[in-house]
């Protein structure tokens, strides 16, 4: 049998409540998952669910609060058939007499006061009146006999249980669901209750002879007749037989002593049975069978639009699982790994002081920094790097003039690259003496290691000496020895 | 995993300078911080790898992660020289054939996979770091990229605080006519400004407009879904603590127990949330970190109940505000009883009696044995509002690249929401509520109201 949208969403919901306290890793949920279709989100926890309850072997654990529901409706069903059998036979077995009003209100009467409080309860949207007691205690009852219960399981299976049984029954009995189930489970009580009533009461007036009498000590004979007459209107329409106002006032029990009515009595009783019958059907079963069925669509309506809270998080870490927003990474055109600097940092500088006839060149500076620098000679300026011109030029100019002491200046800042130690190394590679200095904007401008030990081994491969990287700062424009 | 209606999903080369910020912008489109290596040393990357984006399990884009250009004038000149000794048809011809000659140029490795990724794209995203200087290299990048024949769309990457640096790079690119550009941050991360880049390539790729908008809104219903679910976690966060209540006994001032219990009950849901809300944006526990005392093992370490906490946020700390205790307040028939005052009235017997019982019964049995009800009082509730509402702040704009830790006490907004005091007033008359979540009308129109202050700008500033 095909399970139903809600009922799916409840067994997802029964996990995320397992799930909350038990994390149920399935092995392989990758492998339950079928990408093959476009599926939503929806199906996709389906699927995981199924996954994992055949797994952890969930199915009974999962469904024992509905069953255990079921018993306890049927209970209360009883229960209720009881009710409204006893109410009938205690309200015409104490004599042969029958007391037609009173027997009206003991069968109709709580029960139009509670669909007066239930429809309150709809139109104001109140909780408390939507949902009456028989049916609220049907909802308490499973967890109070869950709490009970001695469950022969292992104690993460009992927890377990519990949890899901929670979950069942905060999806069963709370928000538009559990407002229409808890309606429709009224209705039906009531109608349990006065189905049986009526059966009861047909059963006793078909084996035995009632007579009918009203009376009353603080009202007028005239509510009752009015009140009957109100009460026929609707029973005229449907083509019951009713009594008439002079057979009503025949029925009062001083007029029954007074043997005034005793000529039409078979008549007046029939009458007046057809009349209790009727109004019993018109009055009681009718509307509770109309409203059970608006509930019922009503609750119907409300289980397709049931929605799983999936702003939770437990909710959107799954999606992310299940439907991630991207695949990740495969590398598809290797390459060798990076030499990691870090690990294997150049030499540190000694002290060392740049000779007086030193030519400068600065490569590839940033924006921040003005070049030449104030206490470079003009002279002895080669000019800047910037792109394939400058560094043509300034190469031509060292090798139209032989220059044997130059210093290539850098941004410690800026990474090196293959590019800046292919020009460093052309631009030096005729001079004696090679210097690297690194430049920083101010004397607290930090660099860190890894960054150092990349401008070493550039230095390195240049055969500029490990002790002729220097640094300098900008804001003294005096050469340190400290790199 | 399927592909897309056409077929072939849109390939996307990501490519640039060595430490531009390639796999960053990568690591945040795919909200993935474990996504390739990223390093501050040049030819971090030194492989071609493949990522996907999805739009519902249906893969729309493929990225690909390049090493960085780190010699393109000597490349360039090399493309020049060999482009005089064979005779190609077309530029990209003359980068097949220098690539089929890899062998000949060992030095250019890393470039040579750049270019064989560019021939087989359908459009290069072209990484600038606008911080770097205007160098010839990078014009020389430009040039050999235009060769492949392919739509290239410059990005801009590290622009925050950079508007000098970012008005001169887009006036270099627009030298070579690619007017159409990108500012994208990678680690301050604007969803805006990933919602362009789809757009950017909708332009730049007509024939793919319909794929690239079905992702485009995707995206943005998922992210709108996230800052809507972490702004409910907070919501939920801020119920439960405001509904707490404890039953005291005695008259007397509330003992150190009573409140070290209070202050850790608070301090569990906080930590609780926290990780829901790492959980929502996909961040690891280790991207957190607190100002003066970071995040060990995913909790905070700046303790809620300090009184550095109440300042940092321009609360009033009071001598109680210390310890975060407050009395219960009375039975508010103004506000909680509301829906139960009217149901009584309407002298619903069975189904208001019974709610009305069980809503008050606590109450009412405490005022019998003289015990008192220990509360959280308005400052804590008040600054764990705050102080979550800047970190919902501080994730929606952290990219998945940023390498710095997570600070939320930066820029701190301290103003309330106006009605902020009335929801909390309401809350607390909900002890009831902290059994969450609750199906209750008042309680979602609440969480409406709270959510909507958290998830627009006006507030999360």
């Amino acid at each position: 049998m095909a399970i139903s949208k809600f009922d799916k969403q409840l067994q997802i919901e029964q996990l995320r409540y397992i799930e909350a306290e038990h994390p149920l890793e399935g092995d392989g949920e990758s492998e339950c998952l079928d990408h093959s279709e476009n599926e939503d989100f929806d199906h996709r926890l389906w699927q995981r669910a199924m996954c994992l309850i055949k797994q952890h072997d969930f199915s009974a654990l999962l469904g024992r609060a509905a069953r255990v529901s079921r018993y306890v409706k049927t209970f209360a069903l009883i229960l209720a058939v009881l009710l409204g059998a006893l109410g009938s036979l205690y309200a015409v077995t104490d004599s042969h007499t029958i007391n037609i009003y009173w027997l009206l209100l003991v069968l109709l009467g709580f029960n139009v006061v509670s669909m007066f409080l239930w429809l309150t309860g709809i139109i104001l949207n109140i909780e408390g009146l939507t949902s009456g007691m028989l049916a609220r205690l049907t909802s308490w009852l499973p967890g109070h006999l869950d709490s009970k219960s001695r469950v022969r399981e292992s104690l993460d299976r009992k927890k377990a249980g519990m949890l899901a049984d929670r979950a069942w029954l905060a999806c069963s009995f709370s928000g538009p669901v559990g407002k229409w189930n808890f309606s429709m489970m009224t209705h039906q009580l009531w109608l349990a209750y006065l189905f049986a009533g009526l059966f009861f009461l047909v059963l006793l007036l078909m084996v035995r002879q009632y007579d009918f009498a009203w009376g009353t000590t603080l009202l007028s004979d005239t509510v009752f007749v009015t009140l009957t007459e109100a009460l026929s209107v609707p029973l005229d329409v449907l083509g019951f037989a009713t009594p008439s106002a002079e057979q009503v006032q025949q029925t009062r029990i001083g007029a029954l002593q007074e043997g005034l009515a005793l000529t039409a009595s078979a008549e007046l009783r029939n009458l007046w049975a057809q009349f209790l019958l009727a109004s019993l059907l018109c009055f009681g079963i009718a509307p509770r069978m109309l409203l059970w069925c608006w509930s019922w669509i009503m609750y119907r309506r409300a289980r397709r639009l049931f929605m799983l809270d999936y702003y939770l998080p437990y909710y959107i870490a799954l999606r992310q699982r299940l439907m991630p927003l991207a695949s990740h990474g495969v590398v598809i055109d290797p390459g060798a790994a990076p030499v990691d600097d870090y690990l294997s940092p150049a030499p540190r500088p000694v002290t060392h002081a740049l000779p007086a006839e030193v030519r400068w060149i600065a490569v590839e500076l940033g924006d921040d920094m003005h070049w030449p620098l104030a206490s470079v000679d003009v002279n002895n300026d080669l000019g800047q790097v910037v792109d394939r011109e400058t560094f043509a030029n300034i190469l031509q100019r060292l090798r139209d003039d032989q220059y044997p002491v130059i210093a290539i200046a850098v941004s410690s800042a800026r990474p090196p690259d293959r590019g800046v130690q292919r020009t460093i190394a052309s631009l030096v590679s005729g001079a004696e003496q090679r210097w690297l200095v690194l430049l920083k904007k101010h004397e607290d401008e930090a660099v860190t290691e890894k960054r150092l030990a990349a401008w070493y081994r550039l230095a390195d491969n240049c055969d500029v000496p490990a002790d002729h990287v220097i640094s300098l700062s900008l804001t003294q424009e005096g050469v340190s020895d400290e790199a | 995993m399927k592909h897309n209606l056409s077929g072939i999903p849109i390939n996307v080369a990501v490519v640039g300078h060595s430490n531009a910020g390639k796999t960053s912008l990568i690591r945040t489109l795919l909200r993935d911080d474990q996504f390739g290596d990223i390093d501050e040393a040049a030819g971090t990357t030194r492989y071609v790898e493949k990522s996907a984006i999805l739009s519902a399990d249906e893969e729309v884009l493929d990225l690909f992660d390049t090493p960085g250009f780190e010699d393109s004038s000597a490349l360039l000149q090399a493309l020049q020289a060999l482009s005089k000794t064979v005779e190609s048809g077309s530029s990209a011809d003359l980068l097949r054939t220098f690539i089929e000659r890899a062998e000949d140029y060992a030095d250019f490795e890393q470039e040579i996979k750049v270019l064989r990724q560019s021939l087989i794209s359908n459009v290069l995203l072209y990484i600038i770091d606008v911080r770097e200087p205007l160098l010839g290299k990078y014009s020389d990048e430009v040039e050999i990229l235009s060769m492949a024949g392919k739509p290239i769309l410059p990005v801009f990457n590290f622009i925050a605080g950079n508007s000098d640096a970012l008005m001169r790079w887009r006036e270099q690119m627009a030298k070579f006519n690619l007017h159409a550009a990108l500012e994208f941050d990678t680690v301050a991360f604007e969803f805006e400004a990933e919602k362009r880049l789809y757009q950017k390539l909708q332009s730049l790729l007509e024939q793919h407009y319909d794929i690239l908008q079905s992702l485009i809104d995707y995206r943005q219903e998922v992210w709108n879904n996230l800052n809507h679910a972490a702004a409910r976690r907070i919501f939920q966060l801020i119920a439960v603590v405001a509904c707490y209540r404890r039953e005291v006994s005695g008259k007397a001032s509330f003992s150190a127990a009573d409140v070290a219990s209070m202050q850790d009950f608070v301090r569990s849901a906080e930590q609780q949330a926290l990780r829901d809300l790492l959980t929502i944006f996909s961040f690891t526990q280790l991207d957190v970190d607190i100002q003066q005392l970071p995040v060990r093992d995913g909790e905070w370490e700046l303790d809620l109940f300090s009184p550095a906490m109440l300042k940092d946020f321009g609360l009033d700390a009071g001598a109680t505000a210390l310890k975060g205790a407050a009395a219960g307040a009375g039975i508010d028939l103004m506000v909680g009883g509301m829906s139960l005052g009217a149901a009584t009235m309407l002298g619903a017997a069975l189904g208001a009696g019974w709610a009305t019982a069980r809503r008050y019964q606590q109450e009412l049995k405490a005022a019998l044995r003289g015990h008192k009800w220990l509360c959280v009082d308005d400052d804590t509730v008040s600054l764990l509002f705050l102080r979550n509402r800047q970190l919902l702040h501080s994730l929606t704009q952290r990219g998945h690249a940023a390498q710095n830790k997570l600070h939320v006490m930066n820029d701190i907004q301290k103003t309330l929401p106006g009605r902020w005091y009335k929801v909390v007033n309401v809350l607390r008359q909900h002890p009831e509520w902290q059994q969450l979540p609750s199906s209750d009308e008042e309680y979602t129109q609440l969480q409406d109201e709270v959510t909507g202050w958290l998830v627009s700008d006006d507030s999360a500033g």
